[in-house]
């Protein structure tokens, strides 16, 4: 460097710089601080220079100070202090004048400002809001998806399902037989169309493995009253249900993705069904369902069904009501025309009723109360979200209460003020929503990658424009609310107090009771959700305690379903069951297998009307119970001990006499006073050589959880699968009791069974053990959510305290000096204000409590093995929510404790 | 150890007020007045000298404002405030009643 050439002030400022390198925090404050640091420097220099100091030497000492880097970072992390940040606000912003957007643009600006300046503050409201909403709004993807979403048929509001109830079992059968559907359809007037559908498994035998497809079989009126335009081709139309003619069908989005790759060229192409060929003429969009929501194919039913007796309820019925008639006329003519056919068929139609439900109830069903309960779960944690911000505000309210006072002394107006405190709020929610969404984002990704496989829709769950708007709406209603409060309290007390003082004034009784009544409001709403969650989380508990009625230990099981062509005829299907069973016992390792059409907890279960001997009762009035055919090894391989009589054995043949065996419910609902053993019964299926034989008792075996561990086991019958078959039980399911782990043979036994016959599809092969805990997947997957949102609550709720004790302790510093000054112990001042916040938390609990019995009914739904007012619970929660709360007093209590007396006195 | 560094500070501070109680005067200006009339003992090194004078700002003890004047560098002068000047006067209590204490006890006598 040259002699001549003397630094200016502006290349001090550039050598500081480099030397310090960044300030953190506003970048005005920091040209400020290089500012006179610079000049600092340079009047060092200026000074060296004048005392004869030759330039680089100068240059040197002046910079001196800044060379060594731990002093420059000291004097960097001493400027970055987080205290002294606060010194200057932004300049405020000007009295409105202008347009509304202006003051609006100025407000959002200056709130922008603010949060960089505290971004302790900004960070805990943000992220506080961001859980909250990001909570929020997973949720309401998944309720959308699943409850709110209409089907995609056109017009869905209009179409409705027909279900069928028995009078005296409400409840129990909700389909329809096809020749009730044919009077109807026949009938009625209030209905622009009607269609029909059966569910039906399809065996596809064209592809390198035969697989099964779940579908349906419609009458051709079915798809275009529905109105559902296909992906590609066409739709069954009424041409394609006649006689003849060629076999056609309709593919779902997911199969045609999963078996046949989305290949667009697949309309006009011939699939092989059952060793049949079928003409695929469409595919369907994705949302697409009907009736459930696992059917994935359509074919038409053409004369699949023909001859189906009048109590044959299995089909799903469903039509359109005509512009301008209402659910309640249809309901009424559908009424008139039941009790017709009540007269006119009084064998099978006496008894029954037949409701009108919209299709969209029909479809989600029983998990709306399950979603309703999770929509409120997530709700509470949005008010304690909501109140944690709050106390952050109203924390921050005291602080800004100078800058309030000032400003409302110079004028400014209180709406004006009110206006740019919610603005403030409002940038910190929408920063938080955008969090949120995040969030929510991530947990759909997870919920639809575990949620449990039987919550119909929950795979079409997204975030979309629609969840956006909404948590716009959300976050915006979170912006204001927590602001609202403090702002108003703000205006009330700031102009009288706070420019006469900087330290009293409204703050520490105000604040103290805004502070505690939020405590006591996050409490009560935190110990709801955490009885909810402890609640749900105890049924779960009892639920998968209960014993199943079986051992599932070490049993594989797997299904087939016997269809036509190559069994169309019963014995062909007894064939198959008998060399199968024949082939798996023979598999070293295996102990024994059997067979059953009912897998517990696997299948639906299939009814059957009957009569007992000796009994006269009136059609109407006949005996129903489930009907399960099962092989001789059956009861051996799954362990159901046998009660009274004998089990079912290899001598039950065909020509042996007919005999059946009960199950525990079964004996207990039909013969309350007698044994059953010896007695007769036959069947009532209104198909004759069927109902002609009767069948003797001659065994009592336990009652299975056949539907459902939550369920008990309804009347059932067992009948050995050798003797007659219902040809309409096509179902078939093989459990194999073996010596080690039972997936380990999966191999083993499908090699059989294709030895069986190649061309038969094999399912759901899986240990017994993951077939029962697949049966409470959603049960879980709700308990779960609930679970992980009452953790939040009391997170957040501890937050809450913390923050609320924090600041009161703060509040009482000199307080808290006096009391140790005049002998007061460390332990007796943290008991002090540990009691304080336990105090809060104490009303909290206890408001709680109420508001758990209030919300009770909305749960009891869904609990099992423990009522909704259950003491035990209520105690542990209280507990876990006065524990928590007297733990995030810990931190506060334990500073107030080693406060320094002298200096508190002393201090400012 | 502590209350070493509390004294230290809190001298910083007090000397701080005091030099600005006889007029306002600019950081570099503040740095070699401490440095000449401690004789050397209390020595300021920048890194510290400034963040105390931003903590006293902020308590609002003293307040400082750029100056540009003709043919002059652009300097930051501080004030000392009405608040400033209470705190100072209480400090100079509360110093004189300390000392006084430990000249009865240990016979350490300021000058």
């Amino acid at each position: 460097m040259p002699d001549t050439a003397v630094p200016g002030p502006r290349d001090f400022k550039t050598l500081v710089r480099a030397r310090i390198g960044g300030v953190p925090g506003d970048p005005l404050r920091e040209a400020d601080i290089v500012d006179e640091l610079a000049q600092h420097v340079a009047e060092h220099y200026a000074e060296l220079r004048a005392s004869g100091v030759p330039e680089p030497d100068a240059l040197a000492l002046a910079l001196a100070p800044f060379d060594d880097p731990r002093e420059a970072s000291r004097s960097v992390k001493a400027f970055a202090d987080r205290r002294w940040r606060s010194l200057q606000s932004p300049a405020w912003p000007p009295p409105s004048r202008g347009s509304i957007a202006g003051a609006l643009a100025r407000d959002v600006r200056y709130a922008v400002r603010l949060l960089l300046r505290a971004p302790g503050f900004a960070a805990a409201a943000i992220i506080t809001l961001a859980l909250g909403i990001g909570a929020n709004a997973a949720i309401f993807s998944v309720v959308r998806a699943v409850v709110l979403k209409p089907p995609p048929y056109r017009d869905p509001s209009r179409v409705v399902v027909f279900l069928n109830d028995r009078t005296s079992a409400p409840g129990s059968i909700t389909s329809s037989s096809l020749p009730d559907y044919e009077d109807w359809q026949r009938q009625l007037r209030s209905f622009e169309g009607l269609g029909v559908s059966s569910g039906w498994t399809f065996n596809i035998t064209g592809l390198d493995l035969p697989e099964r497809v779940f579908g349906a079989r419609v009458s051709g009126s079915l798809f275009p009253m529905l109105g559902t335009p296909p992906l590609l081709g066409r739709i069954i139309e009424p041409a394609d249900d006649g006689a003849g003619g060629e076999e056609v069908l309709v593919l779902g989005y997911r199969v045609w993705q999963r078996l046949f790759g989305g290949d667009r060229h697949i309309v006009g192409t011939s699939i092989v069904l059952e060793g049949r060929p079928h003409l695929v003429i469409g595919v369907m969009p994705p949302r697409f369902r009907f009736p459930t929501d696992d059917t994935e194919m359509w074919a038409a039913i053409k004369d699949n069904m023909t001859g189906m007796p009048r109590n044959s309820r299995f089909m799903v019925a469903a039509g359109r009501l005509r512009p301008g008639v209402g659910l309640a006329a249809a309901q009424a003519e559908v009424d008139t025309l039941s009790a017709q056919l009540q007269s006119a068929y009084p064998e099978t139609n006496k008894g029954w009723r037949v409701r009108l439900a919209g299709v969209h109830d029909a479809i989600v069903g029983d998990t709306k109360s399950a979603l309703l309960v999770l929509v409120g779960a997530v709700g509470l944690v949005l008010l304690i979200a909501c109140a944690n911000v709050s106390n952050l505000l109203l924390a921050r309210a005291t602080s800004r209460r100078r800058e309030t006072a000032i400003r409302l002394a110079l004028g400014a107006g209180g709406g004006r003020l009110v206006a740019q405190w919610l603005t403030e709020n409002l940038v910190l929610s929408l920063v938080g929503g955008a969090g949120g969404v995040a969030l929510a984002y991530g947990a759909v990704q997870l919920v639809v990658a575990f949620g449990p496989s039987d919550v119909p829709r929950l795979d079409e769950t997204v975030v979309d424009a629609a969840v956006l708007a909404v948590t716009v709406v959300i976050a915006l209603l979170a912006g204001a609310l927590p602001a609202l409060a403090p702002a108003v309290r703000m205006l009330r007390s700031s102009s009288h107090t706070a420019l006469k003082d900087g330290t009293a004034g409204y703050s520490a009784a105000a604040r103290g009771r805004g502070g505690a009544a939020l405590i006591v409001g996050e409490v009560a709403l935190a110990m709801t959700l955490a009885v909810a969650g402890a609640l749900l989380f105890k049924s779960l508990a009892r639920l998968t305690a209960v014993g199943p009625g079986f051992d599932p230990a070490r049993v594989l099981s797997l299904k087939v379903f016997l269809t036509p062509p190559r069994y169309r005829t019963v014995a062909s299907g007894k064939q198959y069951v008998r060399s199968s069973l024949e082939r798996i016992a023979a598999i070293p390792g295996v102990e024994s297998v059997g067979a059953v059409t009912q897998l517990p907890l696997g299948d639906p279960s299939s009814t059957q009307l009957f009569e007992i001997e000796g009994r006269a009762v009136a059609p109407a009035d006949r005996p129903v119970a489930g009907y399960r055919a099962v092989s001789a090894g059956y009861f051996g391989t799954l362990r159901i001990p046998l009660l009274r009589g004998r089990a079912l054995s290899e001598d039950d043949r065909e020509n042996s006499p007919l005999v059946v065996v009960l199950n525990e419910a079964s004996a207990r609902t039909f013969w309350p006073n007698e044994d059953p053993i010896g007695q007769r019964i036959r069947w009532a299926t209104g198909v004759r050589p069927f109902d002609e034989p009767w069948h003797t008792v001659v065994g009592v075996v336990a009652d299975v959880r056949s539907s459902g561990l939550h369920k008990p086991e309804p009347p059932a019958i067992y009948a050995p699968y050798t003797q007659r078959l219902f040809p309409w039980v096509r179902w078939n399911s093989f459990v194999v009791r073996t010596h080690g782990e039972p997936q380990s043979y999966a191999r083993a036994i499908r090699e059989e069974l294709t030895k069986v016959d190649p061309m038969q599809p094999i399912y759901q092969v899986a240990p017994l053990d993951t077939v029962i805990s697949q049966s409470v997947a959603a049960r879980r997957f709700h308990t779960g959510l609930v679970d992980v949102f009452a953790a939040l609550a009391l997170a957040l709720c501890a937050v809450g305290v913390y923050g609320t004790i924090g600041y009161w302790v703060a509040e009482r510093t000199r307080e808290i000096g006096v009391r140790m000054a005049l002998g007061a112990t460390r332990r007796t001042i943290m008991l002090m204000v540990v009691a304080r916040a336990s105090g809060f938390t104490a009303i909290g609990v206890a408001a709680g409590i109420a508001l758990s019995l209030a919300t009770s009914r909305a749960l009891s739904s869904l609990l099992f093995g423990v009522g909704s007012f259950d003491l035990a619970t209520i105690a542990t929660v209280s507990a876990v929510v006065l524990v928590t709360g007297a733990a995030a007093a810990y931190l506060p209590a334990r500073r107030a404790s080693t406060l320094d007396p002298l200096s508190v006195i002393r201090g400012e | 150890m502590s209350t070493d560094r509390e004294l230290r500070k809190g001298s910083a501070e007090t000397l701080i007020l005091a030099l600005l109680e006889e007029r306002d005067r600019h950081g570099y200006e503040i740095a070699k007045l401490i440095d000449s009339r401690s004789a050397g003992a209390l020595k300021f090194h920048v890194a510290s000298l400034y963040p105390t004078l931003y903590r006293l700002e902020r308590r609002g003890f003293i307040q400082g404002k750029w100056v540009e004047k003709a043919g002059m560098r652009r300097r930051r002068f501080y004030r000392l405030t009405a608040a400033g000047q209470k705190v100072l006067d209480a400090q100079r209590r509360s110093w004189s009643t300390f000392f006084a204490a430990l000249n009865r006890v240990a016979g350490i006598g300021h000058a």
